[in-house]
């Protein structure tokens, strides 16, 4: 399921008194509940027969999470081929050196170790995230000028 | 500006008459190529430049520009051991982007660079950072630290309250800070600070902290400003302090700042920010991408976050844009 829609999910989910919502789609399904207690959220995207949760955070709904399972499609493998890069620190992520500039990477370039992919601004600290291995930018999770929360998965590199 | 233009501009710092012949002589060239040139750094610079019969041209302010001499003098025995290279633009980019290239092609700590202009100076996300020549500082400074760059979170605080403890000392009273550096004066932007860190996630990295701090600037030159602003001279008064001397200054507070910050972090200055904090208990606003959250400002938490009680409970931001939020009407 694509993120934009669990996403867009989500919000929805914030603004109504819903406290869970479970959408099946095909062969995937997305369950979205709220914390009550209004605790860290920690939304997890898994496919199944992963043995290992991937955090993943849809970013503008801190106070909701959600769960997805979908079946081994296409998509769901290629996204466990490859390695997530996960920000470092809570904060907000930039894809350019500036606005209007040129993005530092895009879906399909090639990169290698010691590239910088991103901007993570934090306390007014802007930090630029390095990548640590040579591959391809086959995903960029988050959209830019969105907050990220830490260890959230921001490039998938293969 | 090429080194003729340079030549040019030091000649006419000191504010006094020089005459065409004379510029014609020193520089080499024609009294028309003099006149030319006058006209086009006045207009380039944004310098207002006078002409009188018989006398010749002047400045009708004089410059104090940059001066690594100067500097150097002004600086503490220890500031002038961490002060590895001092680099002065008449022209520049970004002296934070100048740096942050130094940096990645091995420049070492206590690494300066100073510049007169900025052509692309940079405020936070976007904004320019309105640079006149010659009025203002643009100084930046790069510092290396062995852990990762996570744990560089508190220096954007830590600097801050390093900058108005300074500027304090040299009697400027009434500073505040608005999270997490941005310094104020009579709810005017004095100064602001844009750090920049690169490295590897398990460390080592490095630092790079920008400083714009106005200072002499004029109406005219400022008038790009989106927002209230104010410059040292309008704040010190009587007490004003030259560039060179306000950089070495500077420098040395800074230099130790980021030296002790390896040491201590961020505990040291907590209560040193806190009672710097501009919007303590006020209404504020806090803007996150697109997002605006509401709340009353609550102080900074111990890794320096900002605390905004908000109407569903105190939060802690890591990240955001404060301002202070009109009261109801």
């Amino acid at each position: 399921m694509d993120i934009r829609k669990v996403k867009k999910l989500i919000e929805l989910l914030e603004q109504s008194d819903v406290a869970e919502i479970e959408i099946h789609e095909g062969e995937e399904s997305v369950r979205i509940s709220r914390h009550i207690n209004g605790g860290a959220a920690m939304p997890f995207y898994m496919p199944q027969g992963m043995p290992m949760a991937m955090p993943m955070n849809a970013g503008a709904a801190p106070s909701a999470a959600a769960s997805a399972s979908a079946a081994a499609s296409e998509e769901a493998e290629e996204i466990i081929t490859g390695t997530l890069v996960r920000s470092p620190m809570v904060g907000t992520f930039y894809r350019a050196p500036a606005p209007g500039s040129k993005p530092f990477v895009e879906e399909g370039h090639a990169v290698k170790a010691g590239d910088t992919l991103c901007i993570i601004e934090a306390m007014k600290i802007l930090n630029q995230i390095e990548c640590e291995q040579s591959g391809t930018i086959k995903r960029i999770l988050v959209e830019n000028g969105q907050p990220v929360e830490y260890n959230q998965p921001l490039f998938l590199i293969d | 500006m090429d080194e003729r233009q340079w030549a040019l501009v030091r000649c006419l710092a000191d504010g006094q008459f020089h005459s065409g012949e004379a510029l014609a002589r020193a520089l080499g060239l024609t009294r028309s190529a003099v006149w030319k040139m006058l006209h086009n750094i006045a207009a380039t610079l944004g310098l207002a430049l006078q002409a009188e019969r018989g006398r010749g041209y002047r400045l009708a302010q004089p410059l104090e520009l940059l001066d690594a001499a100067l500097i150097a003098a002004d600086l503490s025995a220890v500031g002038r051991a961490r002060l590895q290279r001092l680099a002065i633009h008449p022209v520049i980019d970004s002296t934070n982007s100048e740096l942050m290239r130094l940096a990645a092609a091995g420049a070492p700590s206590g690494s300066v660079c100073l510049a007169e202009r900025q052509t692309a100076g940079r405020g936070r996300r976007g904004r320019d950072w309105v640079s006149p020549f010659g009025a203002n500082l643009y100084a930046s400074l790069l510092w290396r630290y062995p852990f990762a760059p996570t744990h560089l979170g508190g220096a954007s605080l830590a600097v801050g309250v390093v900058l108005a403890d300074t500027l304090r000392e040299l009697g400027a009273t009434g500073l505040a800070l608005k999270w997490p550096n941005d310094l104020l004066w009579q709810q005017r932007k004095l100064a602001g600070l844009l750090l920049e860190v690169a490295g590897e996630s398990q460390g080592p990295c490095y630092l790079v902290v920008g400083l714009g701090l106005n200072l002499r600037m004029t109406d005219a030159q400022g008038s790009a400003i989106d927002q209230p602003w104010t410059s040292l001279d309008v704040v010190l008064g009587e007490r004003q302090i030259g560039r060179n001397q306000l950089v070495a200054r500077l420098l040395d507070r800074l230099f130790d700042a980021l030296d002790r910050y390896e040491r201590d972090g961020l505990a040291s200055v907590l209560d040193r920010w806190r009672v710097y904090d501009a919007y303590l208990g006020q209404p504020v606003q806090v803007q996150i991408g697109e997002r605006v959250m509401i709340g009353i400002a609550a102080g900074i938490a111990a890794d320096g976050s900002l605390v905004v009680d908000t109407p569903d409970g105190r939060r802690m931001f890591q990240s955001g844009e404060v301002s202070l939020r009109p009261v109801d009407r």
